[in-house]
Protein backbone atom coordinates (compact mmCIF):
# COMPACT_ATOMS: atom_id res chain seq x y z
CA UNK A 1 0.00 0.00 0.00
CA UNK A 2 1.16 3.47 -0.61
CA UNK A 3 -0.07 6.94 0.03
CA UNK A 4 0.89 10.45 -1.81
CA UNK A 5 -0.07 13.89 0.26
CA UNK A 6 0.95 17.04 -1.34
CA UNK A 7 -1.75 19.14 -1.06
CA UNK A 8 -2.63 19.57 -4.75
CA UNK A 9 -2.86 15.50 -5.11
CA UNK A 10 -3.81 12.79 -2.75
CA UNK A 11 -3.40 9.47 -3.89
CA UNK A 12 -3.80 5.67 -2.09
CA UNK A 13 -2.73 2.64 -3.84
CA UNK A 14 -1.77 -0.69 -3.93
CA UNK A 15 1.17 -2.10 -6.18
CA UNK A 16 0.54 -5.87 -7.13
CA UNK A 17 4.18 -7.03 -7.95
CA UNK A 18 2.51 -10.55 -8.96
CA UNK A 19 0.10 -9.36 -11.60
CA UNK A 20 2.61 -6.63 -12.25
CA UNK A 21 0.00 -3.68 -11.98
CA UNK A 22 -0.63 -0.82 -9.86
CA UNK A 23 -4.42 0.31 -8.25
CA UNK A 24 -4.99 3.49 -7.13
CA UNK A 25 -7.59 5.92 -6.61
CA UNK A 26 -7.16 9.78 -5.11
CA UNK A 27 -8.34 13.58 -5.44
CA UNK A 28 -6.34 16.75 -7.46
CA UNK A 29 -6.77 20.24 -8.01
CA UNK A 30 -7.83 20.81 -11.09
CA UNK A 31 -4.82 19.93 -14.26
CA UNK A 32 -2.17 18.78 -11.08
CA UNK A 33 -3.01 15.13 -11.79
CA UNK A 34 -2.63 15.66 -15.78
CA UNK A 35 0.45 17.52 -15.46
CA UNK A 36 2.22 14.83 -13.02
CA UNK A 37 0.94 11.99 -15.54
CA UNK A 38 2.39 13.28 -18.38
CA UNK A 39 5.11 15.59 -17.08
CA UNK A 40 3.94 18.38 -19.53
CA UNK A 41 2.69 21.69 -17.39
CA UNK A 42 -0.40 23.33 -18.81
CA UNK A 43 1.50 26.51 -19.72
CA UNK A 44 3.95 24.53 -21.41
CA UNK A 45 2.98 25.21 -25.03
CA UNK A 46 2.11 28.63 -24.34
CA UNK A 47 5.97 29.25 -22.02
CA UNK A 48 7.48 27.31 -25.44
CA UNK A 49 5.51 29.97 -28.04
CA UNK A 50 6.30 33.03 -25.67
CA UNK A 51 9.43 32.06 -25.59
CA UNK A 52 10.22 30.94 -29.47
CA UNK A 53 8.97 34.22 -30.21
CA UNK A 54 11.22 36.00 -27.57
CA UNK A 55 14.25 34.04 -29.59
CA UNK A 56 13.31 35.21 -32.81
CA UNK A 57 13.10 38.88 -31.35
CA UNK A 58 16.83 38.51 -30.43
CA UNK A 59 17.92 37.15 -33.66
CA UNK A 60 16.22 40.68 -35.28
CA UNK A 61 18.06 42.73 -33.21
CA UNK A 62 21.24 40.39 -33.79
CA UNK A 63 20.30 40.87 -37.52
CA UNK A 64 20.29 44.77 -36.99
CA UNK A 65 23.73 44.85 -34.89
CA UNK A 66 25.20 42.44 -37.83
CA UNK A 67 23.73 45.03 -40.60
CA UNK A 68 25.09 48.14 -38.53
CA UNK A 69 28.23 46.64 -37.95
CA UNK A 70 29.22 46.00 -41.99
CA UNK A 71 28.12 49.33 -42.86
CA UNK A 72 30.82 50.64 -39.83
CA UNK A 73 33.16 48.31 -41.64
CA UNK A 74 32.46 49.87 -44.95
CA UNK A 75 31.72 46.44 -46.09
CA UNK A 76 27.83 47.98 -47.22
CA UNK A 77 27.33 51.40 -48.00
CA UNK A 78 25.00 53.74 -46.53
CA UNK A 79 22.60 53.14 -49.34
CA UNK A 80 22.67 49.53 -49.31
CA UNK A 81 22.31 49.50 -45.53
CA UNK A 82 19.02 51.89 -45.90
CA UNK A 83 18.22 49.69 -48.78
CA UNK A 84 18.15 46.32 -46.87
CA UNK A 85 16.17 48.05 -43.75
CA UNK A 86 13.37 48.86 -46.24
CA UNK A 87 13.31 45.77 -48.05
CA UNK A 88 13.77 43.56 -44.91
CA UNK A 89 12.03 45.19 -42.43
CA UNK A 90 10.47 42.38 -40.52
CA UNK A 91 14.48 40.90 -40.36
CA UNK A 92 15.48 43.98 -38.50
CA UNK A 93 12.99 45.91 -37.01
CA UNK A 94 10.60 44.94 -33.55
CA UNK A 95 6.96 44.30 -33.57
CA UNK A 96 5.18 45.62 -30.60
CA UNK A 97 1.62 44.48 -31.96
CA UNK A 98 0.17 42.10 -29.14
CA UNK A 99 -1.79 42.55 -26.20
CA UNK A 100 -0.49 40.48 -23.71
CA UNK A 101 -3.62 38.16 -21.57
CA UNK A 102 -3.53 37.88 -18.24
CA UNK A 103 -2.28 34.41 -18.13
CA UNK A 104 0.42 35.23 -20.78
CA UNK A 105 1.53 38.43 -18.39
CA UNK A 106 1.68 35.93 -15.27
CA UNK A 107 3.38 33.42 -17.31
CA UNK A 108 6.18 35.90 -18.67
CA UNK A 109 7.08 37.17 -15.49
CA UNK A 110 7.76 33.86 -13.87
CA UNK A 111 10.35 33.07 -17.08
CA UNK A 112 12.02 36.78 -16.80
CA UNK A 113 13.89 36.78 -13.45
CA UNK A 114 15.75 33.89 -15.80
CA UNK A 115 16.17 35.55 -18.98
CA UNK A 116 18.93 38.04 -19.49
CA UNK A 117 18.61 41.65 -19.69
CA UNK A 118 15.22 42.45 -19.23
CA UNK A 119 15.26 45.27 -16.49
CA UNK A 120 12.08 47.11 -17.39
CA UNK A 121 8.56 46.83 -19.12
CA UNK A 122 10.03 48.03 -22.88
CA UNK A 123 12.53 45.31 -22.14
CA UNK A 124 9.82 43.14 -21.98
CA UNK A 125 7.67 44.45 -24.87
CA UNK A 126 10.62 43.97 -27.18
CA UNK A 127 11.14 40.79 -26.21
CA UNK A 128 7.79 39.36 -26.98
CA UNK A 129 6.40 41.80 -28.90
CA UNK A 130 3.88 42.94 -26.54
CA UNK A 131 2.05 46.34 -27.24
CA UNK A 132 4.12 48.61 -24.35
CA UNK A 133 1.70 51.30 -23.70
CA UNK A 134 -0.74 48.31 -22.77
CA UNK A 135 1.91 46.55 -20.73
CA UNK A 136 2.86 48.97 -18.44
CA UNK A 137 -1.40 49.76 -18.11
CA UNK A 138 -1.55 45.78 -16.88
CA UNK A 139 1.67 46.03 -14.52
CA UNK A 140 0.27 49.03 -13.08
CA UNK A 141 -2.99 46.86 -12.09
CA UNK A 142 -0.94 43.71 -10.73
CA UNK A 143 0.96 45.91 -8.62
CA UNK A 144 -1.52 47.99 -7.46
CA UNK A 145 -4.20 44.26 -6.81
CA UNK A 146 -0.74 42.92 -5.14
CA UNK A 147 -0.81 39.96 -8.61
CA UNK A 148 -4.05 39.46 -9.20
CA UNK A 149 -5.37 41.68 -12.57
CA UNK B 1 7.14 73.84 -18.93
CA UNK B 2 6.71 71.03 -16.49
CA UNK B 3 7.94 67.69 -15.31
CA UNK B 4 6.18 64.25 -14.80
CA UNK B 5 7.51 61.31 -13.38
CA UNK B 6 4.39 59.01 -13.43
CA UNK B 7 4.55 55.57 -16.05
CA UNK B 8 3.34 55.87 -18.88
CA UNK B 9 3.91 59.91 -19.21
CA UNK B 10 5.35 60.79 -22.48
CA UNK B 11 7.29 63.86 -24.06
CA UNK B 12 7.91 64.27 -27.68
CA UNK B 13 10.32 67.13 -29.12
CA UNK B 14 11.71 67.79 -33.09
CA UNK B 15 14.88 68.12 -30.33
CA UNK B 16 15.66 67.19 -26.52
CA UNK B 17 18.10 66.78 -24.19
CA UNK B 18 18.79 64.07 -21.37
CA UNK B 19 20.93 62.79 -18.57
CA UNK B 20 20.89 59.54 -17.57
CA UNK B 21 23.76 56.96 -15.67
CA UNK B 22 24.24 54.80 -18.71
CA UNK B 23 22.27 55.44 -22.23
CA UNK B 24 21.87 52.15 -24.54
CA UNK B 25 21.20 51.53 -27.78
CA UNK B 26 18.34 48.83 -27.72
CA UNK B 27 17.00 48.09 -31.33
CA UNK B 28 14.94 48.84 -34.65
CA UNK B 29 11.30 49.22 -33.18
CA UNK B 30 8.38 50.17 -34.54
CA UNK B 31 6.69 52.87 -32.03
CA UNK B 32 3.51 51.48 -30.52
CA UNK B 33 1.27 55.00 -30.78
CA UNK B 34 3.05 56.64 -34.35
CA UNK B 35 3.73 53.12 -36.01
CA UNK B 36 6.73 54.73 -37.20
CA UNK B 37 10.47 52.39 -36.72
CA UNK B 38 12.55 54.13 -34.75
CA UNK B 39 15.77 53.69 -33.10
CA UNK B 40 15.15 52.35 -29.21
CA UNK B 41 17.39 53.86 -26.43
CA UNK B 42 17.02 53.01 -23.01
CA UNK B 43 17.73 54.86 -19.64
CA UNK B 44 18.75 53.91 -16.64
CA UNK B 45 18.93 55.25 -12.86
CA UNK B 46 18.26 58.95 -12.35
CA UNK B 47 17.17 60.01 -15.53
CA UNK B 48 15.70 62.91 -17.27
CA UNK B 49 14.81 64.31 -20.43
CA UNK B 50 13.80 67.54 -21.87
CA UNK B 51 12.03 68.83 -24.64
CA UNK B 52 14.53 71.77 -26.05
CA UNK B 53 12.14 72.39 -29.29
CA UNK B 54 8.76 71.00 -29.63
CA UNK B 55 7.05 68.98 -32.20
CA UNK B 56 3.94 70.14 -33.92
CA UNK B 57 0.36 67.83 -33.54
CA UNK B 58 0.61 65.15 -36.07
CA UNK B 59 -2.07 65.98 -38.67
CA UNK B 60 -2.85 62.30 -39.25
CA UNK B 61 -6.19 61.93 -37.02
CA UNK B 62 -6.03 58.34 -36.26
CA UNK B 63 -1.72 59.55 -35.03
CA UNK B 64 -3.37 62.72 -33.04
CA UNK B 65 -6.08 60.27 -31.50
CA UNK B 66 -3.12 57.85 -30.10
CA UNK B 67 -0.99 61.14 -29.12
CA UNK B 68 -3.06 63.27 -27.49
CA UNK B 69 -1.60 63.04 -24.07
CA UNK B 70 1.89 63.60 -25.48
CA UNK B 71 3.65 66.78 -23.30
CA UNK B 72 5.14 68.55 -26.25
CA UNK B 73 5.83 72.22 -25.03
CA UNK B 74 9.23 73.42 -24.46
CA UNK B 75 10.51 72.80 -21.35
CA UNK B 76 8.47 69.52 -20.70
CA UNK B 77 10.02 67.01 -18.80
CA UNK B 78 10.78 63.37 -17.75
CA UNK B 79 12.74 62.19 -14.56
CA UNK B 80 12.38 58.45 -14.08
CA UNK B 81 14.50 55.73 -13.17
CA UNK B 82 13.36 53.75 -16.27
CA UNK B 83 12.56 55.82 -19.46
CA UNK B 84 12.52 54.64 -22.81
CA UNK B 85 13.81 56.96 -26.28
CA UNK B 86 12.55 55.96 -29.51
CA UNK B 87 14.67 58.54 -31.59
CA UNK B 88 14.37 59.48 -35.17
CA UNK B 89 17.96 59.25 -36.32
CA UNK B 90 19.61 57.23 -38.40
CA UNK B 91 23.33 58.06 -36.20
CA UNK B 92 23.70 56.56 -33.32
CA UNK B 93 23.87 58.60 -30.00
CA UNK B 94 27.00 58.97 -28.94
CA UNK B 95 26.30 60.99 -25.07
CA UNK B 96 28.92 62.87 -22.99
CA UNK B 97 30.21 61.31 -20.23
CA UNK B 98 30.56 63.95 -17.23
CA UNK B 99 31.72 63.31 -13.92
CA UNK B 100 30.97 64.45 -10.44
CA UNK B 101 27.15 65.07 -11.83
CA UNK B 102 25.54 64.18 -8.70
CA UNK B 103 27.76 64.05 -5.34
CA UNK B 104 28.46 60.71 -6.02
CA UNK B 105 28.10 59.63 -9.22
CA UNK B 106 29.16 61.15 -13.10
CA UNK B 107 26.40 60.91 -16.06
CA UNK B 108 25.82 60.59 -19.74
CA UNK B 109 24.49 63.64 -21.59
CA UNK B 110 22.70 63.33 -24.63
CA UNK B 111 21.04 65.35 -27.34
CA UNK B 112 18.63 64.38 -29.95
CA UNK B 113 16.42 65.40 -33.42
CA UNK B 114 13.21 64.12 -33.03
CA UNK B 115 11.87 61.81 -30.32
CA UNK B 116 9.26 60.35 -28.45
CA UNK B 117 10.32 59.33 -24.67
CA UNK B 118 8.35 57.49 -21.97
CA UNK B 119 8.20 56.93 -18.59
CA UNK B 120 8.30 52.72 -18.09
CA UNK B 121 7.75 50.22 -15.18
CA UNK B 122 11.26 49.36 -13.63
CA UNK B 123 10.78 45.97 -12.81
CA UNK B 124 13.71 44.66 -10.31
CA UNK B 125 11.05 45.91 -7.41
CA UNK B 126 7.99 44.91 -8.99
CA UNK B 127 9.03 41.38 -9.40
CA UNK B 128 10.45 40.86 -5.63
CA UNK B 129 7.17 42.64 -4.30
CA UNK B 130 4.94 40.27 -6.77
CA UNK B 131 7.07 37.14 -5.60
CA UNK B 132 8.57 36.37 -9.13
CA UNK B 133 12.67 35.80 -8.36
CA UNK B 134 15.27 33.99 -9.85
CA UNK B 135 15.64 31.61 -6.58
CA UNK B 136 12.41 30.42 -7.64
CA UNK B 137 12.12 27.14 -10.02
CA UNK B 138 9.51 28.13 -13.17
CA UNK B 139 6.50 25.75 -12.13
Amino acid sequence: MFTFNNGDLNIIGKHNFTKGHTIFAGISSCYTFSERITGKLFEFDKAVSLLIRAINNRTIERNYFKLYSELLDRIITEDEFDKELNEHESEYVISNDIIPTKEELELVLKLIPHIKDVTNSEDLSSLFSFKSNQLDKLLLQLENNNGDI
Amino acid sequence: MATFNNIGDTIEGNATKGQTRRLEFKCLKKHPDTNITMRLYSCDRNSSITVIESSPIPDDENIKDATKHYHRNDGDCLTADAISVYIDSKAKIVPEVKEGVSGRHGASLFSTKHAIATVKTPLQNLLKKLGYTANKSIE
